[in-house]
């Protein structure tokens, strides 16, 4: 028997495989082992085998790093060539997953903003809010007695934003600031949330009735330093406010943002004197901390009862989690204007379409391209190229390719960071994602991409007979055409939707931005009066009415687009004794006339009228109150007014955002003083706006004599008045950001998936460009054999709109319900779509194939 | 021309004295007869891939014999280029060293 050297020596040394190849190592160990074994004996034979393979082994992972890198440095080199040779590819390539991957980062960017609301405070799964079922607000006795009567609530803190219908002016240092966002609180608000405190105590904070707690940017503002402890502020002439503490600014992802705070102690001077035990006025946000593990619904059982015992009609009450509020709670009186989670399901849809297109094109691009790309293959392997190293070449590329898109991608979110900033309306920053799940994501997505991308070049391309393979004809297995028609129809429903969506959002938007609102908002300017000011508003009004640019002027205690105050009422000739809510809007005697509304029935104020007992209503309350509404007498429930007659009927005119309809309303003649009614005297709302109607021919004059006029009245704020049209159009802010966005990101979507159907055409007829040159030969013409190409198209396009048309339909359907005025969904959206998709698909596909049919017939044919 | 480094130097002339043409095995032995030193083998491909990828030396296919337990052997030549190298090493050693006589190299430092 001959002896043998170990088994797993010999092994390890047959891995060497490059030395194998170049030096027949395993030969050369072998010879060696048979003369020491002759010489030495087999023992020290293998003792020596052994010891050379390990050590060999270890010399060889030198080796073959240092040359790897050689390798490496090549692949890169030909990656290179490869991608500057073939410009239009690569640039469509790379940018195409540059820029999906980029809108991707902003998407993520946006959801991880909306999703972090309000979780920086340290007990937000703890805190809950109690709201009605279509309002905010609750009484501001139900906080107190619900802490002391049922058992589970740790604390409890009520809030109300004091500046709600307009600024309060407060004088620090003899200089008089606007401030637009004082709130009022409970001293357990600093228990309940979590501030940075940069000065003071939270415990003591607002324990003192007249203490105040200012964010930075406020103390800022008033005392031109962040350190304003100690610091008095004035509110009207008899109130001195001192700071207590400084908080840092609160962030970006907070639903709620003051300037200020006082404590709930001075009660008595901003709210209504039996407000602190009324169980019937609404107007307090109360927020609970519960105790752990305490059950919300049997706190919110108890709460109904609590206020329903106090209640003529039973109230519906709500419980909501702190972390729901931003995206899921879209009641009357919210603080700001919050998110919502179907916008935000949109966008992630969105987001997810956009990485699959930018994947599927990357993809697609990258095999497409691999045609090109055979007889690089077929040199290889006459070369010597083994099968795994051309793989690994082709992934290797793909990956490389992916890697700087990536790179490309982040820099582009990063540029396209401020714009898109300002088109969402929200402080974005990178600072809320989490990275420990981004990059790892994102490397994946790299990585997935490019092996997916590099893996049919790879693994196809690389095994082509090298023979055929140089004659430039690849075999393309068959099997793979109806996956490329499928991914080819996947881009055209996309572009359909994306396109047809964004055509209804579109001209949702239009429709609401031109729709006749029932009263007139051209030319006309308001001034919004501080508390200071509205002694003063007759005499601003007969100031204003000076000029002859204005034509009308009126005050009113809301503006008709955003009246807020329902108050019940009841009249004659009823059955039942319950009172129907009925919007209010208190004016003056010239407000139809300003705001050109309408009158349908009976007539307008007059100087005749008193005021509180005479009434003009809307079309639809007239409905309610039945055929004879003229000469009806009115009567609200809590005693605000004396029951009066109504006199007119207006026709029905938009008082709230499009997003509601029309509701009965009433509009309630005043003047400016307190009114005497039943042995009591009522403070009444006093006029907080006045409107003019400014001359058409002089509207320069116009501006300057309200600004003016501003100016002489309201010296410490003489920038008071606004356009009123703006002013309605700001309702719609949130809509016309989320139309932004829609059409940036449909934009970005329609032209990833016109980039892959570019890049799909070149494919297409790069495989048929012999086909074409024979065709030609054979004496086709040019059209005929343009049409060949776009049947098929035009087929998919066809089975696309089929697919998108019922989808766009569903779609655009529950988005209009959010809207009480929208556009019907008729045919011509359906038929523009159609035609611009068509045009889209022609102009992407007609660039390739144009140029190959119209190509010599010889070029294609010369090899053959 | 490049200068060769000790390793590839030592290769070359252990190639030279077989008569510019050996196999892995003899080379190795003859390495470690002129050196005293014994050679991992894996060192040594290492340095043979270098100096063929150089062009210094040519590797090709000897014969099959049956010690080798029937594989074909890697037999190594000195190319035209390598012998150049070689000289041209020898030449700068021998500059190097011209004039200098073992006083010259002094008591190697502070030491004793």
């Amino acid at each position: 028997m001959t002896p043998r050297p170990p088994f797993w020596a010999r092994w390890l040394v047959s891995r060497l495989s490059l030395y194998e190849s170049n030096h027949s190592v395993l030969g050369d160990f072998e010879e060696t082992f048979h003369r020491i074994a002759a010489q030495n004996g087999l023992f020290r034979a293998r003792l020596w085998y052994s010891a050379q393979a390990l050590r060999s082994f270890c010399s060889y992972l030198r080796l073959v790093l240092a040359s790897g890198f050689d390798l490496l440095a090549n692949y890169i080199k030909v990656a290179i060539r490869s991608l500057r040779r073939h410009r239009m590819y690569s640039v469509i390539n790379i940018s195409g997953l540059a820029i999906g991957l980029a809108a991707v980062f902003l998407i993520v960017l946006y959801i991880s903003h909306e999703l972090s609301f309000d979780r920086h405070h340290e007990n937000a799964r703890r805190i809950h809010r109690i709201v009605l079922e279509d309002f905010v607000g609750t009484p501001y006795i139900l906080g107190g007695t619900l802490k002391e009567q049922v058992p589970g609530i740790e604390e409890v803190v009520r809030l109300k934003h004091l500046t709600d219908d307009g600024p309060i002016l407060l004088k620090a240092r003899s200089r008089i600031f606007m401030e637009k966002a004082l709130f009022m609180a409970d001293f357990s608000l600093f228990e309940v949330f979590s501030f940075r405190f940069l000065h003071g105590n939270p415990e003591t904070a607002l324990l003192d009735p007249n203490s105040i707690v200012l964010t930075e940017s406020a103390a800022r503002r008033y005392f031109g330093r962040g350190d304003a402890l100690g610091e008095i502020l004035h509110q009207g002439d008899d109130l001195s406010l001192q700071v207590t503490a400084v908080v840092a600014d609160l962030p970006s992802t907070s639903h709620f943002h003051f300037n200020a705070v006082v404590s709930t102690s001075l009660f008595d001077r901003f709210a209504g004197g039996d407000e602190r035990t009324s169980w019937t006025s609404f107007n307090y946000l109360t927020y609970l901390l519960l105790v752990s593990h305490s059950s919300p619904s049997e706190i919110l059982e108890k709460a109904t009862v609590l206020v329903n015992s106090h209640q003529k009609k039973p109230r519906i009450l709500r419980m909501q989690r702190l972390l729901d509020i931003h995206l899921h709670s879209r009641l009357r009186g919210e603080l700001e204007a919050n998110g919502s989670i179907s916008y935000l399901r949109i966008f992630t849809a969105v987001g997810v379409i956009i990485l699959l297109l930018a994947c599927i094109n990357f993809m697609n691009l990258g095999s497409a391209h691999s045609i090109n790309r055979s007889s690089e293959v077929g040199m290889r392997k006459v070369l010597g190229a083994q099968r795994t190293q051309v793989v690994r070449q082709f992934i290797g590329e793909a990956i490389l390719i992916a890697s700087l898109s990536a790179l490309l991608a982040v820099i582009l979110a990063h540029l396209a960071l401020p714009f898109f900033r300002q088109l969402s309306g929200r402080e974005l920053s990178w600072g809320n994602v989490s990275w420990g799940l981004m990059v790892p994501v994102l490397f994946i997505i790299i990585l997935f991409t490019g092996v997916a991308s590099g893996s049919y070049p790879a693994f196809v391309a690389s095994s082509f007979q090298p023979v055929r393979a140089l004659q430039g004809i690849p075999k393309v297995r068959s099997q793979r055409i109806p996956f490329r028609n499928l991914s080819v129809g996947l881009q055209f429903v996309i572009s359909v939707l994306f396109i047809g969506c964004t055509l209804f959002v579109l001209n949702q938007m239009h429709y609401l931005s031109t729709r006749k609102l029932g009263i007139d908002q051209e030319r006309i300017i308001t001034l919004r009066l501080p508390d200071e000011a509205l002694g003063d508003s007759n005499a601003i009004k007969t100031e204003l009415l000076r000029h002859s640019a204005i034509l009308k002027a009126t005050g009113s205690s809301f503006l008709p687009s955003v009246a807020q105050n329902r108050i019940g009422s009841t009249w004659e000739g009823r059955e039942t004794e319950e009172d129907i809510p009925l919007w209010r809007i208190t004016v003056d005697e010239d407000f139809i006339a300003t705001f050109g509304i309408e009158l349908l029935e009976g007539e307008e104020f007059q100087a005749k009228h008193t005021p509180g007992s005479a009434y003009i209503v809307n079309k639809a309350a007239a409905k309610l109150i039945g055929p004879q509404a003229v000469g009806t007498t009115l009567s609200m429930s809590s005693g605000v007014s004396r029951p009066g007659k109504i006199i007119g009927v207006v026709r029905d005119f938009n008082f709230r955002s499009l997003h509601h309809a029309i509701e009965p309303m009433v509009l309630f003649l005043d003047a400016n003083r307190t009114l005497e009614f039943g042995g009591r005297e009522y403070k009444r709302t006093p006029f907080r706006y006045i409107s003019v109607k400014v001359a058409g021919n002089d509207l320069k004059g116009g501006i300057q004599h309200v600004s003016r006029v501003c100016r002489q009245f309201i010296p410490y704020a003489p920038d008071s008045w606004f356009f009123f049209d703006e002013e309605f159009g700001r309702m719609y802010s949130t809509e016309q950001k989320t139309a932004g966005l829609m059409l940036a990101l449909s934009l970005i979507a329609v032209a990833l998936a016109s980039m892959g159907l570019l890049g799909l055409s070149i494919y297409a007829v790069e495989k048929r460009r012999k086909e074409i040159g024979i065709r030609r030969v054979l004496g086709a013409s040019v059209p005929s054999v343009l049409f060949l190409f776009f049947r098929d198209f035009l087929m998919i396009h066809g089975g696309a709109m089929l697919v998108g048309f019922p989808l766009i339909y569903w779609a655009v359907n529950r988005w209009l319900a959010g809207f009480a005025y929208r556009i019907a969904i008729g045919p011509w959206v359906f038929v523009l779509t159609a035609i611009l998709t068509a045009a889209l698909f022609f102009i992407a596909g007609s660039a390739s194939v144009v140029r190959a049919v119209a190509a010599n017939p010889v070029d294609s044919l010369r090899y053959e | 021309m490049s200068v060769l480094t000790r390793n590839e130097e030592t290769i070359m002339i252990a190639l030279c004295h077989l008569g510019g043409e050996a196999h892995g095995p003899a080379l190795h032995e003859k390495m470690t007869e002129l050196t005293g030193k014994s050679l991992v083998y894996g060192t040594l491909y290492n340095s043979l891939e270098y100096l063929i990828r150089k062009g210094l030396v040519r590797s090709r296919k000897g014969d099959p014999s049956p010690e080798r337990g029937g594989k074909r052997k890697s037999i190594y030549t000195v190319t035209p280029e390598g012998r150049e190298a070689l000289l041209e090493t020898r030449k700068l050693q021998d500059r190097l060293w011209k004039g200098m006589s073992e006083a010259d190299l002094g008591s190697g430092g502070t030491s004793e």
